[in-house]
């Protein structure tokens, strides 16, 4: 899941994009307000993590700029301000969550995946496509019982096709939101991951999970409809 | 503890009494006089017509009283005395009253009567008049007999006075009665009054009882106070509204002191967190635990400078003012800032008076000539230009410290100054600034007898800092 990080501290920023590349995201960091309007606005993420104390730019002009243009996009405030004025004011303005500093890397992750889980429109933690198992908490596949061994960025694509599943998913939409601003976008990153993960899914079930739709993209589900 | 309306009704009721009994006092003298008089008057007429009763006989002077002729003795209440002589001396008659006692023999001069004081056969106080008076013969024949056509007689009328006593004491005691009563009534009603001239200010104290600290914005109500009042209110707003925006600082402070912990609090938490996440990769690990250390460092420096403040505050006693060489301690101080103009292409000029021997705690000096210069390199954008002066004003140096600023406006120079506050385009400075500098300074300037002004002029903003010029130096600038 591709996830925008826009927070002035250059610790605390580069610290999350660590963790959060580390449990599965992809993440686009920012430290300023008006390079976090135009990442915000170009690119489609899932979630942003949106301090409000911002050079430049308040967060919450950011936060309108995204709710005026009326992107599809999950916005989690990220903030030292903890006055309820202040949460009140974020979540009217079109904020989806609202965290304050100082907070634990386990609930950020908790609270993003529930974000993520809301925009795809999924209720249970557990995404299940024929004898595949997906638990979007424990960042686990689990198949016929037995764990996948997967990186990050596998489980990323996976989780992302999981979301999705029995729906076309173009090669430009996984790589705008399981690949991060440095993976370009000519590159074949996108098909090499699929096939790395049909191989890894190949050795654990017989069923073929990941189709492909020829000049259109992938789709994840039981059958190749 | 005093009370303005007790103490009012006090000596209120004091001045009263006071004056009443002065009144009564003189009342009593003046009717205490007229009194006397009239009984001198009735005493006079008495002995007048006691005077028409003697008569001369040939040699034999006869006294015929008879009271139906004398009224004035009737009306009398108390016992009336009276005696009379002879020229010889001999008594001619004495009032049954006397017994055989003698009342003094005194008389006025030149017909007049005289009157005084006595103590009476019966002990009792009484008034007497004397006079004297000529009798003449009642015959024509005596006088052909040679008897003496007139004889001189003197008389002596006295009575008791203690009439007089008891009607004058009826009379204070009824003015003192007349005067308790009036004064009962005039206390209520002074109290009364009293309270009601004081309701405004105890509605005022009230509303000062009432006040929190969250509603100290808002206006004094309409309390319908007195002219005299009226300054003291003025004042408690013009308080009123110091302590609001003291209190708006304070606050502010706490503020921006809440989300600059917060930062490295979170910066420390999820830098912990990710190295745990990294527990299989050491180097990355290693790398965060190095950046822990560096936020544990940078917020152990946060809390020492507060604290050093607030020390300083408590006990401006520990400083330690000695000559120090100002041009060279500012140069000394600039060349931990040097590289980083030079990096910074910042252009650069001094101008410092090097004669200059101010009076200063060295620490503290070198503390805020650091702060100042670091926040103008900081602050001053890249190939922008920066002025150090320094020059002797009266009897202080002024330092000066210039650099084109872009994006502070004239309303941030108050607010410069305090804890934590950052102009947001500082933000993006680097890691480490926090808004302690300028309000450290201005902090520690306070403390130690010096003066920190900030304006801006245009785009340039000027840190102006006012030192004591050393004695010593005055006084050797002053010989040559």
């Amino acid at each position: 899941m591709h996830v925008l990080v826009i927070e002035d501290s250059r610790r605390l920023r580069e610290a999350l994009g660590k963790g959060l590349k580390k449990s599965g995201f992809s993440v686009d960091l920012v430290g300023d307000g008006p390079t976090g309007l135009v990442y915000a606005t170009k690119n489609p993420y899932d979630v942003i993590v949106l301090d409000l104390m911002l050079p430049g730019l308040h967060g919450m002009q950011i936060l309108k700029a995204v709710r005026e243009k009326g992107l599809d996009v999950n916005v989690l405030i990220l903030t030292a301000r903890d006055e309820v004025e202040s949460r009140v004011e974020g979540l009217s303005a079109g904020a989806d969550d609202y965290l304050t500093k100082p907070f634990t890397f386990e609930e950020l992750i908790a609270r993003l995946n529930a974000l993520v889980r809301r925009k795809y429109g999924s209720k249970t933690p557990t995404i299940r496509i024929g004898e595949l198992e997906v638990d979007t908490v424990a960042h686990k596949a689990i198949c016929q019982g037995k764990e996948i061994a997967l990186s990050a960025r596998e489980y990323s694509l996976l989780e992302y096709l999981a979301f999705r599943k029995d729906q076309v998913v173009t090669r430009i939409e996984i790589q705008d939101h399981v690949y991060d601003e440095h993976t370009l976008p000519v590159s074949n990153a996108v098909d090499s991951g699929i096939c790395t993960l049909r191989a890894k899914l190949a050795k654990v079930t017989d069923q073929p999970l990941i189709h492909t739709r020829r000049n259109q993209g992938y789709v994840l589900g039981e059958d190749a409809k | 503890m005093t009370s303005i309306s007790r103490n009012l009704v006090a000596s209120t009721l004091i001045g009263a009494l006071v004056l009443i009994l002065g009144q009564l006092l003189v009342l009593y003298f003046v009717e205490r006089g007229e009194l006397m008089a009239k009984s001198d008057e009735g005493l006079e007429q008495q002995a007048e017509s006691l005077a028409t009763l003697f008569r001369l006989n040939g040699q034999e002077i006869e006294f015929g009283f008879d009271e139906l002729l004398i009224p004035e003795t009737a009306r009398h209440t108390g016992v009336t005395y009276y005696q009379a002589w002879g020229e010889d001396g001999e008594v001619i008659t004495r009032s049954p009253s006397l017994g055989m006692m003698d009342l003094p023999s005194r008389f006025g001069q030149d017909g007049r009567p005289e009157l005084w004081n006595l103590r009476l056969p019966d002990e009792s106080r009484g008034r007497a008049v004397g006079q004297e008076f000529a009798v003449h013969q009642v015959s024509a024949s005596a006088e052909q007999d040679g008897h003496p056509t007139s004889e001189r007689v003197i008389l002596v009328v006295a009575r008791e006075t203690d009439s007089i006593r008891s009607t004058l004491w009826r009379f204070i005691l009824t003015d003192s009665l007349v005067a308790l009563c009036g004064g009962v009534v005039f206390a209520i009603y002074l109290v009364w009054v009293i309270r009601s001239l004081l309701r405004p200010m105890t509605k005022f104290g009230e509303y000062v009882e009432g006040l929190e600290a969250d509603k100290l914005a808002e206006p004094l109500p309409a309390l319908s106070l007195p002219k005299e009042l009226t300054p003291i209110a003025a004042s408690f707003a013009r308080m009123q509204q110091r302590l609001d925006e003291s209190f708006q600082r304070e606050r502010r402070t706490a503020s921006s002191m809440a989300h600059e912990l917060r930062t490295p609090v979170s910066e420390l938490l999820t830098m912990s967190d990710v190295a745990l996440l990294h527990a299989d990769e050491p180097e990355l690990a290693l790398e965060y635990l190095g950046e822990v250390r560096e936020v544990a460092l940078h917020m152990r420096d946060l809390i020492s400078t507060m604290l050093s403040v607030a020390r300083l505050q408590l006990s401006p006693g520990d400083l330690k003012p000695c000559a120090i060489q100002c041009a060279k301690t500012t140069l000394e101080a600039w060349r931990a800032y040097e590289e980083k103009a030079v990096r910074k292409r910042i252009r650069m000029t001094a101008s410092l008076d090097q004669e200059l021997v101010v009076s200063a705690d060295e620490p503290v000096l070198r503390s805020i000539l650091s702060n100042l210069l670091a926040n103008a390199v900081e602050y001053t954008s890249d190939e922008g230009e920066l002025e150090i002066s320094l020059s002797r004003e009266g009897e202080q140096a002024v330092l000066r410290v210039k650099n084109t600023c872009a994006g502070l406006e004239a309303g941030d120079m108050a607010r410069l100054t305090e804890f934590f506050w950052r102009h947001d385009g500082a933000r993006s400075v680097g890691d480490g600034h926090v808004g302690l500098g300028l309000a450290v300074s201005k902090e520690l300037a306070s403390v130690s007898g010096m003066e920190l002004e900030l304006s801006l002029e245009e785009s340039t903003f000027i840190a102006t800092l006012r030192i004591e010029l050393d004695s010593s130096a005055i006084g050797e600038k002053a010989k040559r």
